[in-house]
């Protein structure tokens, strides 16, 4: 945590709105594109996210920089992402075109041709699909170590369990996947 | 080595989650056993396909949105955290859970000993001022009415005369259920009102349970038109998406896929015009199509257009 980010955090926990909403701009895009992982609905997304930093700002007072903020954001966005998909029993309804984000998929790939691009919609139509299958846990170790790259230390710390618990989740997590995911992985 | 261990050791190399030693090791290892050389291609091609570090990005857009219904939703948090509490909280943050525990304890049993007096002893008692009997506070501050400023204008501490002068507001409290005219016309004159944001995005989100209603419905396409705040329009799009087919709510739709600076209220109205066949709106898609500023309304225009002609 650098010292700008510390004043920050000093200011906002004395209600300073200002100091709140700049910690959010740092971390909102991240915890968005957590929740879109973890959710896959963007309104659901979004109450993901609205829940998360309500949360933060309501726990702010009580956070005593022992960790990373980073790490302490993330944490209760793993947390509301794990409620929220445990107390969905309804939906998930997927749009027509089953994209079920209802926004075009967007990764981080570089150029390609259309018919490249094409292909990669149709694989990431499937992907979407075989994470549906995953259970919250399994998706979420899935989320943090294989797509948004953290380390299995990382993972286990946002969480809150072993690293064995993460690495079993998530190797559990590919077998899943790639049993999905056939046609594009056998030779 | 089991096979299980092969695999798990394949993937710790894969995420690179081995030490240095570690990974030496297995390649190592590769180089002897052609079983976990196999192993280790099988789920190279599964990262092959889908690669690690791919994180979804939150639309533009999204995000946007999202931003400003939080911005809203902290509003709202604000409002209801009386400066009191948060003082309070002030006071007590450094102190450890223990004491804070303490003092929570020694404040409940204040709190019970002051409800104690209150509810069995007297309900008030009348002072006397200088000049005679001062009237009774219930009829200095009404039931109906809230005190909302006060000041002291003049006081003597040695003989204890005292002018205060104070303004009273009166505070409706309105009960109800959502289908009943008093209410949707409260929360209809509250989109009209000088409110707080918040207050306004909260009356939107309640009136879209009640779209059937044509005041809430002419209050909505109020709001869409008029309101300031693209959070509060927004709402108010969501709410009208299910009447589509009526033909204000159409033409207030259309005019907010064509006109409207923000990109999220277009978004909300694209997503509600896209499936309904007239020219008007075949019109505006295809003049968005081009014409607009945020990719993804360009491409959904484009596809609704395609779907709807056959061509572009």
């Amino acid at each position: 945590m650098d010292d700008d980010e510390r004043a920050l955090i000093l200011k906002a926990q004395g209600g300073d709105q200002r100091a709140f909403e700049c910690l959010v701009s740092r971390y909102d895009r991240r915890v968005l594109g957590l929740a879109c992982d973890m959710v896959g609905h963007p309104e659901d997304a979004q109450d993901v996210f609205q829940e998360t930093f309500l949360a933060a700002y309501r726990a702010l007072p009580g956070f005593r920089m022992d960790s990373d903020f980073f790490t302490w954001l993330y944490r209760i966005a793993v947390n509301k992402a794990l409620t929220f998909r445990r107390s969905r029993a309804r939906r998930i309804a997927e749009s027509a075109d089953g994209n079920p984000t209802g926004h075009p998929p967007r990764t981080e790939n570089g150029t390609a041709t259309p018919e490249e691009l094409v292909l990669q919609a149709e694989l990431g139509r499937q992907i979407e699909s075989a994470l549906e299958g995953l259970s919250s846990q399994e998706r979420m170790a899935f989320v943090l170590c294989h797509r948004q790259g953290f380390k299995v230390r990382q993972a286990a710390l946002f969480m809150s369990c072993s690293e064995g618990a993460v690495k079993s989740y998530l190797f559990r997590a590919r077998e899943k996947m790639k049993s999905a995911l056939c046609k594009y992985t056998e030779t | 080595m089991s096979l299980d261990r092969q695999r798990e050791r394949a993937l710790l190399y894969l995420y690179d989650e081995m030490s240095p030693e570690e990974k030496t090791a297995f390649e190592t290892g590769l180089a002897e056993n052609p079983a976990l050389k196999a192993l280790l291609a099988q789920e190279e091609r599964f990262h092959r396909a889908c690669p690690v570090g791919t994180r979804t990005q939150a639309p533009e857009p999204l995000l946007g949105e999202s931003r400003l219904l939080l911005r809203a939703a902290l509003r709202l948090e604000r409002k209801r955290e009386t400066p009191l509490l948060r003082r309070l909280m002030d006071v007590f943050r450094p102190l450890t859970p223990q004491v804070r525990y303490a003092f929570g304890a020694v404040a409940l049993l204040l709190l019970g000993l002051v409800l104690g007096r209150t509810a069995f002893g007297p309900a008030y008692v009348v002072e006397k001022g200088a000049q005679g009997s001062l009237p009774p506070p219930a009829s200095i501050i009404p039931d109906h009415l809230e005190m909302i400023d006060l000041r002291v204008t003049e006081f003597d501490p040695s003989t204890g005369a005292i002018r205060l002068s104070y303004a009273t507001a009166s505070r409706r409290t309105l009960e109800g259920n959502l289908r009943d005219e008093a209410i949707q016309s409260v929360l209809a004159a509250s989109l009209r009102g000088d409110l707080e944001s918040a207050a306004r995005l909260e009356a939107v989100d309640l009136m879209q349970r009640q779209t059937a209603s044509v005041r809430v419905r002419e209050a909505l396409i109020y709001a869409l038109r008029h309101d300031e705040n693209p959070g509060v329009r927004i709402k108010a799009v969501e709410a009208l998406k299910g009447l589509v087919r009526d033909e204000p709510v159409r033409l207030v739709l259309v005019d907010a896929l064509a006109h409207d600076k923000n990109a999220g209220v277009r978004i909300e109205a694209i997503e509600a015009l896209k499936h309904l066949h007239d020219a008007a709106t075949l019109q505006v898609l295809k003049q968005r199509m081009t014409q607009d500023d945020n990719p993804y309304i360009r491409a959904e225009a484009q596809r609704a257009v395609l779907k709807w002609t056959g061509h572009l």
